[in-house]
Formats: structure tokens, C-alpha cells, sequence
């Protein structure tokens, strides 16, 4: 048994014997905490009146196109358009810095950038039909069948035109699938939202470790909230909504702080709701447990890994993007991950990882986000965003996030990181020219390129909230309180049993054996002297 | 000088033959094309031949000269139900073709994030 060995067993057995004397003197105190979880709350779809659509005649007709539509949904919806053209399902733009946002400044380090609307495969996940140039596609949110709305009314539409015999047959089939899917019509379910949320960066699970296609009937041992066998949530059980205004995160906006907190016990419908509203600030039977809870986030314990169904992106290199077999481009998809390509011609090499460990940082709630126009420095890191929060700032509190790094474009000379057109005829997907590329990208974001450039590594940072998983899947004491534990490189904090000195913890042990000597020696010498009584 | 013509007018018919051939394969209605495609995959999902009702392949699965030698050959083994391709007119194959060689993975259609 080596020193380390024996300084890890102490540690354990120190921390069950704090956790018994806890549990031994606090169970009590908090022995009903089940009460203090918000009463069973019903779901929106339930309290909601459910409308059939299939009755209104407007929605009968034959839309030429998607804002004909639109406008037929805003005859009776007619407060609609104000409170969707507010929200950032719409601007695509930050309320408090105007530079950050899909449609603004804002670049990461995967697609890169959507060029302010000209990059049309981006603005498929635009709430528009046309991006903003249009109507809102109502569809998108609340139709409970998705389909290619927009190919359906043009295909249709084009061969009612054509008018022989079969085309007029299968316009009329793709009418009645059209209308089906227009008269279908909810609050939005995890598909809704899943369309885009889940295929962030470009395809499923590819941006978020804790977002991906796997959420749609979940099993509970994945996800908790979300399984049809847990709580059944759907998204906006938590993204409360009021007037189309989703709350969660937006860039540096946190989506909720301290003073919004409201407990669900008070209002069954409180905004911006969070583990609190409804596991209350003591939710564990522990005092210790419930103490940690004022550093520790809660999704540090209860969401132990990222990705546990689908591989995530974990690392893109762009410069490799471009290489052509037989003058052809291709892809090379990795076997045995869920359609994942190790490599493509239009984005280069990829690398994915399934059961991610976190990395764990101090997070007020707020980022830090780069923009195009932020100079980047030689020989310093490239944080494109970057959770904020200290060890003893307001609000803070270490919580895991996905990591991710990528090798990607920048200007050698304006030393600015590059937003290239990639989808459109145009685009470096089509023509494989990262100059005419750049040109186009920088073009359209309004900032300039000097015809220079090279790659370089970025770092990014996505917070992980969903996929919580069951209580006994939690990270146990040792998962930290050990040599080199999951929080072992947080800035500024002391985690016992992982940071600390090494003349301290062979004094701390000297002590530990010195005490059991003592007690044995004590209890000899006392077994001696009864004998000798005795005798 | 006769045999010239005759060779001259052999070329011309040859070539137009050709440029005609050409000019139907690229001429398929892929309106058509595209829903008597996916119109295959349903039909196969219903009789319980296929797992999903959304065809296998998507257009951009192959290159345009992929897909040019699969119809060439005409060999459907990588769709849902080769056996039913094979009762599909030549008029609803070019419609077909015309849909996934409009699309493939090497076109000039805007290619999606993915």
C-alpha cells in the first residue's frame, strides 16, 4: 500500500464519517423535504383549450405561398406578429448589445457564422419563411406534423401549373399533406423545438452535449424532466413563455438570477423557472449536500456526462476542409456512431465523443462572447465565448460545460477571426474558394478582409442543463474529494481530499496513525492493568 | 466524296442521337421525380418492406456521377424494395434520376448545414 493509497482510504473514510455525523444529527431537520417540492404541476397542453383548426375555412384554401399562409393564421392570432418580431426566435440579436447574435456579429467555432441572413442554410432554423424578409412561419413552433412547408406550397403550386393529369394527382396529394400538417396545430412539443435546437452546428448533437434528437422519448434514465416515464416535461415547462418571450439564456443575459427566483409552491407558473422553483434551495436530505448547493450548480452532480447517446462534436479542423476524391467532394462517416463523418469535403475533420466528462468552471450566469470584429492576439488563447463568474462573485457557482475546440479561419493582416459564406451557390461549399469565401462572409457583416489568411485554435464553452439524470446517478463525494477529482482545476477553491499540501497531509496522516496508536496503546495498557488487577 | 457524306451524315446522326439522349436524361421532370421517389419509400413502408416511411437515400447520399451510374445500370439494390423498381416505367425513372441528380451531393443546389 503506497502513500497515496493510504491518503485516499483516510479521505474516504473521513468523508463517511462527516456524512454519517450529518446524517446522524441533520436527518431530522430535514427529514420532510418532499414537502417542500412544488405540488405536481399540470401541463400547458392540458389547461389550454385545444382549438380544431381543420374547421376553419381560411385554412382550406390553396396557399401560393408561406406568407399567405401566415396571414391567414394572423386573422384570428391578431396580436401575434408584435410579440414575435420582439423576441430572438425573430431579431436573431441580443437586446443589451446589439453586436451579438446569429444575425449581428456573433461568430463560433463551428458553422462559423450566418452572415446576416445570407447563409440560407443557417436561416432554415429562422423563424421566417424568408428569414426576416417576409412573414413569421408560424408552422415552425406549432404545427404538430413537420414537414418542408415551403417545398410543399412551391411543388404544389408549380405542378397545379404544369396541369397534365399526374401532376395535377400529385399536387392534390401534396395539398392534402400540406393541410393536414397546417391544421395540426399545438403548443410546441420537443420536435418543434428539437428541429433546431438539436441539430445546432450543423447537424444532431453536434453543438450541445445535452441536447440532441435521443430527448424525443427519452428513457429516465437519460433525462428525468424529459421522459415520457419521469416527468414528461415539455421544453417550455421550464423556457416559461409569455407573449411568444421564451425565457432562457440569451449570449450574455442569464436566464434567470437569484432575484427572479419564484417557487412554483407560490405561482404555478412563475417565469424563468429553474431547479429551485420546484426542488426548493434545500432539496437533499444532507445538510452538507444542501451546503454545497450554495457553490456547486446543481446540474455539477446530477448531469455527470454529456452526450450519453449520441457522440458530440468535441474538435473541428477547417483547414483540412476542401480535399476532393476522384475531383469529387465526399464525406467519410466514423461506424458506430450515430452518423457521425470523421471527415468532409466542405468542413474538414471532425472529432465526436460519447459519455463526455465536463469542464467545470465558476458561472454567474452571464458569457463573455467574441464577435468578428474583436482583434485577436498572437500566442493568447481565443475564448470565442466563455462562461463568467469568480469564486466569491454574486451569483457564482461552479458549473459543467461542454468544451470545444476548433481550428478555424482568421485574417493575417486585420487580425480578426473569419466569417466565410459557406452555403448559397456562391459559398465555399459549392465552390470550395475560401477567398471568394471570405470575401462574400466578410461582405455581408459589413467588416472588411484584407485577401490574407490562415487557421487558427479557438476554445469554446456551452452550458449543460438538460439530460439530468436520476438521483442515484449523481456524482457521489469521491468523484471530487479525490487526487485530481472532476473539480480539481476550478480556479481558486479548495476541494479537501484533491487540493492540499503534501507536508500537510503527511502530518494530517502522522496524526490519523499517531491517535489509533494511542487508543490501541490506551486500550492495552488498560486490558494489562484489569489482568493484573484481576490477579 | 460519297463516302464523305455518307460518313459526314453517319457523324451527325450519331451525335445528335447522343446530344438527345443526353438532353432526356437531364430533361426528367424532377418535380415528378421527387415525389414518385419518395411516393416508392411509403409504399414500401406500408407493405412492411422498410423501416421508416422517408427513403433511405437521400439525394445528396451520392455524387451526380454516382447516381448517373446507378440509373445506368440500373441497379436499385440500395433503395427500399429493389423489386418494385424494377415495374417503374422509364418515364417515372428519368423523373426520378432528374430529382436526384438535381440535388446530389456535387450540384450547385445549395448545400444544407450538414
Amino acid at each position: 500500500m503506497n502513500f497515496k493509497s493510504i491518503k485516499t482510504a483516510i479521505t474516504c473514510l473521513s468523508l463517511m464519517a462527516v456524512a454519517v455525523v450529518s446524517m446522524a444529527s441533520e436527518h431530522d431537520e430535514h427529514s420532510s423535504h418532499e414537502a417542500k417540492y412544488a405540488p405536481a404541476t399540470k401541463k400547458h397542453s392540458k389547461i389550454l383549450a385545444k382549438v380544431d383548426h381543420s374547421q376553419f375555412k381560411i385554412l382550406k384554401q390553396k396557399f401560393k405561398s408561406g406568407d399567405e399562409l401566415t396571414k391567414a393564421c394572423l386573422t384570428c392570432h391578431t396580436n401575434v406578429n408584435d410579440d414575435m418580431h420582439k423576441s430572438m426566435h425573430w431579431t436573431w440579436q441580443s437586446k443589451t448589445n446589439p453586436d451579438l447574435g446569429k444575425d449581428s456579429l456573433t461568430i463560433n467555432n463551428y458553422c462559423i457564422s450566418a452572415g446576416s441572413g445570407t447563409d440560407k442554410a443557417c436561416y432554415d432554423c429562422h423563424i421566417g419563411w424568408d428569414g426576416k424578409n417576409g412573414e413569421i412561419n408560424c408552422l415552425k413552433c406549432h404545427s404538430q406534423t413537420l414537414m418542408n412547408w415551403q417545398e410543399a406550397i412551391d411543388d404544389a403550386t408549380a405542378m397545379e401549373e404544369e396541369g397534365d393529369e399526374e401532376s395535377l394527382e400529385m399536387a392534390a396529394e401534396v395539398r392534402e399533406e400540406l393541410h393536414d400538417s397546417v391544421v395540426n396545430i399545438g403548443a410546441p412539443n420537443i420536435e418543434n423545438c428539437g428541429d433546431c435546437h438539436f441539430n445546432g452546428g450543423g447537424g444532431d448533437a453536434t453543438k450541445h452535449g445535452d441536447l440532441d434528437t435521443s430527448l424525443i422519448n427519452v428513457s429516465k434514465e437519460v433525462d428525468v424532466h424529459m421522459s415520457p416515464d419521469g416527468q414528461d416535461f415539455t421544453c417550455q415547462r421550464c423556457h416559461t413563455t409569455v407573449d411568444h418571450q421564451i425565457a432562457g439564456r440569451k449570449y450574455n443575459d442569464p436566464a434567470s438570477l437569484p432575484k427572479d427566483h419564484k417557487s412554483l409552491i407560490e405561482d404555478d407558473h412563475a417565469s424563468k423557472i429553474n431547479c429551485i422553483s420546484c426542488h426548493s434551495e434545500r432539496p437533499h436530505d444532507i445538510k452538507r449536500l444542501d451546503d454545497h448547493a450554495k457553490t456547486i450548480a446543481c446540474q455539477t452532480c446530477h448531469i455527470p456526462s454529456l452526450a450519453p447517446i449520441y457522440a458530440t462534436n468535441t474538435k473541428w479542423d477547417w483547414s483540412t476542409a476542401g480535399k476532393m476524391k476522384d475531383g469529387k467532394p465526399y464525406k467519410e462517416y466514423i461506424k458506430g456512431l450515430h452518423h457521425k463523418a470523421g471527415y468532409k469535403s466542405i468542413k474538414g475533420t471532425f472529432t465526436w465523443k460519447k459519455d463526455v466528462i465536463p469542464d467545470y468552471m465558476w458561472y454567474d450566469g452571464r458569457f463573455s462572447n467574441m464577435t468578428a470584429k474583436d482583434k485577436i492576439v498572437p500566442g493568447q488563447p481565443i475564448y470565442i465565448n466563455r462562461p463568467l463568474g469568480t469564486p466569491h462573485g454574486k451569483n457564482s457557482k461552479i458549473a459543467p460545460f461542454k468544451h470545444h475546440r476548433t481550428n478555424q479561419p482568421y485574417d493575417t493582416v486585420n487580425m480578426t477571426l473569419l466569417a466565410p459564406l459557406l452555403s448559397t451557390p456562391e459559398g465555399y461549399w459549392t465552390k470550395f474558394d475560401w477567398q471568394k469565401a471570405f470575401t462574400l462572409g466578410q461582405k455581408s457583416i459589413g467588416l472588411p478582409y484584407s485577401g490574407k489568411f490562415d487557421f487558427t485554435w479557438t476554445d469554446s464553452w456551452y452550458p449543460t442543463t438538460h439530460m439530468v439524470r436520476p438521483a442515484d446517478q449523481a456524482l457521489s463525494c469521491i468523484d471530487c474529494h479525490a487526487k485530481d477529482g472532476r473539480l480539481t482545476n476550478v480556479s481558486d477553491v479548495y476541494i479537501p481530499g484533491d487540493h492540499g499540501n503534501k507536508y500537510l497531509d503527511i502530518f494530517g496522516i502522522l496524526l490519523v496513525l499517531a491517535t489509533i496508536l494511542g487508543v490501541a496503546l490506551h486500550g492495552l495498557m488498560r486490558f494489562i492493568m484489569s489482568k493484573k488487577r484481576k490477579g | 466524296m460519297k463516302k464523305i457524306v455518307t460518313i459526314l451524315s453517319l457523324l451527325v446522326f450519331v451525335v445528335s442521337t447522343m446530344a438527345s439522349v443526353f438532353a432526356m436524361e437531364n430533361t426528367g421532370n424532377y418535380r415528378k421525380g421527387k415525389y414518385k421517389y419518395r411516393g416508392m419509400a411509403k409504399a414500401a413502408f406500408k407493405a412492411g418492406k422498410s423501416e421508416s416511411k422517408k427513403p433511405n437515400l437521400d439525394p445528396s447520399s451520392k455524387t451526380r456521377a454516382q447516381w448517373e451510374r446507378l440509373f445506368d445500370k440500373k441497379d436499385f439494390s440500395e433503395f427500399s424494395c429493389p423489386e418494385d423498381w424494377k415495374k417503374l416505367d422509364e418515364k417515372d425513372l428519368l423523373n426520378i434520376y432528374a430529382y436526384l441528380y438535381k440535388y446530389a451531393a456535387d450540384s450547385p443546389t445549395p448545400a444544407k448545414c450538414k
